[in-house]
């Protein structure tokens, strides 16, 4: 390597990594962030810790329905996610669109439900259909629909077109040959996303409650309004507790699936 | 009986874009019962020929009629009811790897079996029971459990023939359907296809890169040379210089 190259590739190393730690100082400039002011809070949030001990276990009979509201509110909002999702993809997908003008129209519907975070899809359902859960399955099933749709997409344009060639020339009809050459391959997949999906939602359905949607987000943003710290910790465990059982159960499910 | 069961008539085609022809005034008729094999360099257009007939190509110009009626104007459903008639046996067996053998074979009579519940994934169980007959028919029948992704190469052909045989086709067509067996497994599909012929009166056609396996096994040998027809005479009246003239122009060109 000659000198003139090595020369140029340490000036190229150096300006690169001035360029970055100026982005860094514009990041911390504009998010204000003072360091020095948590080591300064720590008494705070000590006095906060101890507040919260013990987290209140009474609570337990309480917390069932909303834990229960939560799950479900994932649950049924991942499935009607999916069986919206598969049209859509196949609609999206390069190989399977009947027509251009449908594969835009989807790609751009896709694009909408995903831009739009489930948080501010909740607070439209909201408004539209009241407080409680069903505004949060609403919410998380079209994000889904926007999550889910483009992956599908992309793994159904990954098939192996011969299978769906060899079935057309038998003379079967399009849904046929998209049930006979097209799901068995895909399926697996599809479905290990799904689960990936639930995983998600349940975390999502949790912070969906903060903006009314029910369940255990709600209990926990009531106590935190109310200053019950006690009550808080102990959601948090609950909700410590959902997040890891449903993440375990989707692993599992995922393996299975593959 | 002496009506052809498939009849090309001049039949032209042009990729788009392109200046030359791929096919020109091809013209070829099989009765039932017959064993053709179409032999060419490559680029002679053989591929593009069998794709026009099933329609996976439009020609330029010209008539397929396959058992009595029209494929050149068909679409849409129609094009679907035509395709029944006629199966095409691909150069890859193109399975839905997936899925178990038998229902791979079942999965060729779609295009007759068009209830709503086999749109939706399911295949009938008549269908089911045949498959396995047409995978004794291939010798395969022991494997209808097994996932179509395990087979060999040359199981996977002969299982493509077995779904052929289930689409119950009046005529038969084979892209080099033995180009990436051994001889032995191509000698064994190219048994069954003239079995098919000879016995179940289909008609049968078959592109092969190798001479040989023509001799061996055809009726009726076509040569196809820069998409003509150079000859097409019985088995028996086919030269060694014939067959070096179609390949001549590959080394030329």
């Amino acid at each position: 390597m000659s000198a003139a190259v090595r020369f140029r590739r340490r000036l190229f190393a150096i300006t690169g990594a001035t360029a970055f730690l100026a982005l860094l100082v514009q990041a911390a400039i504009v998010t204000d962030a003072r360091p020095q002011e948590l080591l300064a809070g720590v008494h705070g949030m000590a006095d906060l810790l101890r507040r919260s001990f013990p987290p209140n276990v009474s609570l337990w009979i309480q917390a069932f329905r909303p834990t229960l509201e939560t799950l479900d509110t994932a649950l049924l909002g991942t499935v009607a996610g999916v069986v919206f999702a598969v049209p859509f993809a196949v609609l999206a997908a390069r190989n399977t669109t009947p027509s251009p003008a449908l594969y835009y129209l989807a790609r751009a519907s896709i694009a909408l439900f995903r831009a739009v975070p489930d948080l501010v899809w909740a607070l439209l359902f909201v408004s539209a259909v009241g407080l409680g859960a069903f505004p949060g399955v609403l919410a998380l099933s079209v994000h889904s629909i926007g999550m889910l749709g483009r992956l599908f997409a992309e793994v159904i344009e990954d098939i192996d077109m011969g299978p769906v060639e060899a079935l057309s020339l038998t003379g079967a009809g399009r849904i046929a040959v998209f049930t006979h050459a097209v799901v068995p391959g895909v399926a697996p997949s599809l479905l290990g996303i799904a689960l990936y999906r639930l995983d998600e939602n349940i975390r999502a359905s949790i912070v969906l409650g903060f903006v009314g949607a029910g369940g255990i987000g709600f209990q926990l943003l009531s106590a935190m309004n109310l200053f019950l710290y006690r009550d808080v910790s102990f959601y948090l465990i609950v909700n410590f507790a959902l997040v890891i059982a449903v993440e375990r159960l989707s692993a599992a499910l995922r393996k299975r699936a593959l | 009986m002496d009506e052809p069961l498939l009849d090309v008539r001049d039949l032209s085609m042009v990729w788009p874009k392109a200046e030359q022809p791929v096919l020109r005034d091809i013209s070829l008729s099989v009765r039932a019962g017959e064993f053709v094999a179409i032999l060419g360099a490559n680029g002679s257009g053989k591929t593009t020929l069998l794709r026009c007939i099933v329609r996976l190509l439009t020609p330029a110009s010209g008539s397929i009629v396959i058992a009595g009626s029209e494929m050149v104007h068909l679409a849409g459903a129609g094009l679907q009811r035509a395709r029944r008639r006629v199966a095409l046996i691909s150069q890859n067996a193109n399975l839905v790897k997936r899925r178990s053998v038998l229902a791979n074979v079942a999965a060729g009579s779609l295009g007759r079996r068009r209830e709503w519940w086999t749109s939706a994934g399911a295949l009938p169980q008549s269908e089911l029971e045949l498959a396995h007959r047409y995978l004794q028919t291939v010798g395969l029948d022991d494997l209808g459990a097994q996932r179509a992704g395990t087979l060999s190469g040359g199981q996977a052909q002969r299982v493509a023939v077995a779904r052929a045989l289930a689409q119950q086709p009046r005529v038969l067509l084979a892209d080099e359907p033995v180009a990436n067996l051994d001889p032995e497994a191509a000698g064994d599909v190219l048994r069954v296809l003239r079995e098919l012929a000879h016995d179940d009166e289909l008609a049968v056609v078959c592109v092969l890169h190798q001479p040989d396996l023509a001799f061996g096994y055809a009726d009726r040998i076509v040569g196809l040379q820069d998409g003509r027809v150079a000859f097409d005479v019985p088995s028996s009246a086919v030269s060694q210089a014939m067959v070096d003239a179609l390949y001549r122009s590959e080394s030329a060109a």
